[in-house]
């Protein structure tokens, strides 16, 4: 084929790629706007139930990850100690999209009296490798391109560049990316999925408290086993210094906001917190640093009890209520 | 790296834009650079098996055409057969072999346990060096020239859009085609690319949707009903088809906008109105590669009719042990072999029943009856081939059976929603607007086929007027990004083998 040739027909090419592109564009912006304007703040997810609130005052918040959420029943702590608390806990979240939650928090408005924050080994490993779905992208649209979302998503899942450019720049880009959360017919018909309410957690308290013992005695047996053998091999306690500073950023910003914080790790299931004397030394050291009080709560009695656990890590509805119970006289004695 | 990844999104048009700017004689190093970083997304170290197999087959190649006498030539291909085949028992079939003996073991209470490899099964594996395999039984034949440079030998083997899933290429359609100067063929870029948006349709619009349905079903069968089941199974008949003719689709495309052209893989196999022709237009690529390195060699239809089907009954059971190391895929295998002998054996009585029955005026009826068998057949093969174990497997076809009776008995009583149908993922929030969807598309994606197959390709789109075309262009493109699944990075099925 002469060059000429090949010329005309790239040339032909590329304006069937632009007549495309220009066509495309303005319709895709369109798309975002209208997906935009329908979903933001309003899917059924808990990250954007704690972005919905606003001007609210707490005595108490409980910030972290599932431990937080499903371990610790606010409702209880209320009614025991006459205050008003919400569980900004979030699944597998680990301290950078703690911090943002809590950031964008206050912005909205809302005061904290005492921050309690869940602190365990894995918020201080690196989240991709702790968490399966460490950062609620989706949940954060609005704030693409903002310096704290951006810090954030980049310390907890490191999406690619080009990707999270992508999502800022292309339009439409990021509700194909997560269109399971954003389905075009849910969104075109305002068909009330994003108030649905099937997440199952409390929607005035926050917490999501489990039913029942999700492993048999077998599962049980087995993954103790398998942990043991892990944790014989593995003595150390991996520490990714970008979230321990991420943890005291956590501490910093509360205390811009005339909040007091204090830490805890709450209880896991015998054996697996053979390792909470290595934790607890770790996180001594940086809540006396910054002057936090910690309540090491791994080895709390409760732990010892199959029938108050969900599963090895979660604690289920009758341990959550133990355990809020036994964490709220700490409070009150501590006082 | 997946054809349905953000990551291919950013390095197919690299790749492409490098191929037509670099000169001709660095194209070659480029493409094989570029393979090689496909490949090693999944895991890099198992570059180093691709390339000693390369090294391996390179050699025997020059050695086989070197030779005159037809004892050493044969052993030069004996030696590049084993190292494949090698390669391919030891990270593929090891375990299962261990793992049966030690079943057997067990079994006669032996106190005798052999341990298993802990390895990982090389993405693509048995592809390329099915591929690979038949580069040097094309030179020990004659039909091919070994080929002298080594960079494309090793593209040959490795040419990303092919590499992990086929179609597996013959040296006599590929090899040649890594020497001519492609150049910027405007038909080529366009048709490339509109098969490559179809392929991408077919795999994340209804494949990806449909496995939100079949994979709750095939991992837990016991906790749904025999109506989830089948339908489960059909969903999984259509969804095995997109996934891999959509991957198929794409490679073919991605090739051909460079020019390249690869093999048809796939030709309407859902029309097909026996399990012969099913055979002939179904991962084609591969059917061929055993029909000419097995079944031929084994003495075809030539040693007589018995033998013939005895040779027949061998292809299919090596067939489904090459999809993969598991009892299910055997009998997946068996089943097609089965299916083709009672054919084969049956085919004239069927004839005159059907010529009796329909005559030649109600041949059309005739045949969509036969087509539905035909789907049936295969949709019923399905379950070895989808299910983990042959005990789901046989809990799965026992209740594929019993489902629709079961379902209809309970209506009287109980209402027509008695069983809800599949038991949703929880990321499809709306069950019944998923159906919906999966009806549109696979009717759409069968009329589109069919008119392919009526018109000649995609000529036929081609033919429309440009406000019909451009139409179906958006719709199709737009269909990707609002109907996609990408949440999960869903792997292509054939991925696995």
């Amino acid at each position: 084929m002469s060059k000429a040739q090949q010329l005309k027909d790239f040339s032909k090419f590329l304006k069937k790629v632009t007549l495309f592109i220009v066509v495309s564009f303005p319709l895709l912006y369109l798309a975002d706007i209208f997906y935009s304007s329908r979903v933001v703040n309003k899917l059924d997810e808990k990250p954007m139930w704690i972005l919905s609130k606003k001007n609210q005052k707490y005595d108490y918040a409980i910030l972290g990850s599932s431990r937080a959420f499903n371990n610790f029943s606010v409702d209880d702590a209320d009614s025991l100690m006459h205050t008003k608390g919400i569980n900004l806990g979030v699944s597998a979240s680990a301290f950078p999209q703690n911090l943002l939650c809590l950031d964008q928090f206050y912005r909205n408005g809302n005061s904290i009296k005492t921050l309690i924050v869940q602190v365990d080994a894995k918020g201080f490993q690196p989240p991709s490798i702790a968490y399966t779905y460490p950062f609620y992208d989706f949940c954060y649209f609005h704030l693409l391109g903002k310096s704290e979302f951006t810090d954030s998503i980049f310390k907890a899942n490191t999406p690619p560049t080009l990707k999270y450019y992508f999502r800022r720049t292309m339009p439409f880009f990021k509700y194909a990316e997560f269109n399971n959360k954003y389905p075009a017919f849910h969104v075109a018909t305002r068909f009330n999925y994003m108030f649905e309410k099937k997440n199952g957690f409390d929607y005035g308290s926050g917490s999501k408290l489990l039913t029942g013992n999700q492993d048999t005695e077998e599962q049980y047996l087995k993954s103790s086993k398998e942990h043991l053998a892990l944790n014989t091999q593995k003595d150390t306690l991996a520490v990714e210094p970008e979230m321990k500073n991420t943890l005291i950023k956590i501490v910093s910003l509360a205390r811009g906001h005339n909040t007091k914080v204090i830490f805890f790790t709450s209880p896991m299931l015998s054996p697996f917190n053979d390792n909470a004397e290595e934790l607890y030394k770790h996180v001594d050291k940086i809540a006396e640093a910054n002057n936090v009080t910690y309540f090491k709560m791994m080895k709390d009695s409760v732990s010892e009890f199959r029938t108050l656990f969900y599963d090895g890590g979660h604690l289920n509805k009758e341990g959550a209520k133990a355990f809020t119970l036994r964490f709220c006289r700490k409070i009150i004695s501590n006082k | 790296m997946l054809f349905n990844s953000f990551s291919f999104l950013i390095f197919f048009p690299v790749i492409t834009l490098l191929y037509f700017v670099l000169p001709y004689n660095m194209r070659w190093l480029m493409l094989l650079a570029a393979s090689c970083f496909f490949y090693m997304f999944f895991v890099p170290y198992y570059i180093i098996i691709l390339l000693v197999t390369i090294v391996v087959d390179y050699f025997a190649g020059i050695l086989i055409e070197k030779q005159t006498d037809q004892k050493k030539k044969k052993r030069w291909l004996v030696l590049s057969i084993i190292a494949n085949v090698g390669v391919l028992f030891v990270f593929k079939y090891f375990n299962f072999f261990i793992d049966n003996i030690n079943t057997v073991a067990a079994f006669f209470h032996w106190n005798y346990s052999l341990d298993l490899l802990k390895i990982v099964l090389p993405i693509g594996l048995s592809f390329h060096t099915f591929q690979a395999m038949s580069y040097t039984i094309e030179v020990s034949r004659g039909n091919q020239k070994a080929e002298r440079h080594f960079g494309i030998y090793a593209l040959y083997v490795m040419y990303y859009p092919q590499l992990v899933a086929g179609p597996i290429e013959r040296p006599q359609n590929l090899l040649w085609q890594f020497h001519k100067k492609h150049s910027f063929n405007y038909d080529d870029v366009t048709g490339g690319l509109k098969q490559m948006a179809w392929g991408l349709l077919k795999k994340v619009v209804i494949a990806d949707r449909l496995a939100e349905f079949v994979n709750p079903v095939y991992t837990d069968p016991h906790s749904f009903p025999g109506i989830s089941i089948f339908i489960a199974t059909v969903f999984f008949t259509f969804q095995i088809y997109c996934d891999f003719s959509g991957y198929s689709d794409i490679a073919i495309g991605a090739s051909r906008v460079m020019g390249i052209h690869l093999m048809k893989n796939f030709n309407k196999p859902y029309f097909s109105s026996s399990i012969a022709e099913f055979w002939k237009r179904w991962h084609v690529s591969l059917s061929t590669w055993f029909r000419d390195y097995l079944y031929i060699p084994l003495g075809g239809n030539r040693k007589g009719k018995w033998r013939g089907y005895l040779n027949i009954f061998i292809v299919f059971l090596v067939s489904g042990f090459w999809h993969g190391a598991n009892w299910t895929f055997v009998v997946w295998g068996s089943l097609h072999g089965i299916y083709l002998l009672f054919g084969s054996i049956t085919h004239a009585v069927r004839e005159k029943i059907r010529l009796a029955i329909f005559g030649n005026k109600m041949k059309n009826l005739g045949k969509i009856i036969q087509v539905a068998v035909v789907f049936f057949l295969v949709c019923f093969a399905w379950i070895f081939f989808r299910a983990e174990n042959m005990d789901k497997a046989l809990y799965i076809a026992k209740n594929f059976f019993t489902g629709i009776p079961e379902y209809i008995s309970g209506i009287g009583k109980k209402g027509f929603l008695w069983a809800e149908p599949i038991v949703m993922n929880r990321y499809l929030k709306a069950v019944w607007f998923e159906y919906f969807l999966i009806a549109v598309f696979i009717f759409a994606m069968l009329v589109v086929e069919f008119l392919q197959k009526k018109q000649g390709g995609y000529l036929w789109i081609k033919a429309k007027h440009p406000a019909v075309r451009w139409t179906m262009y958006f719709a199709g493109v737009y269909s990707i990004l609002f109907f996609g699944i990408y949440h999960k990075n869903n792997e292509f099925i054939y991925f696995q083998f």
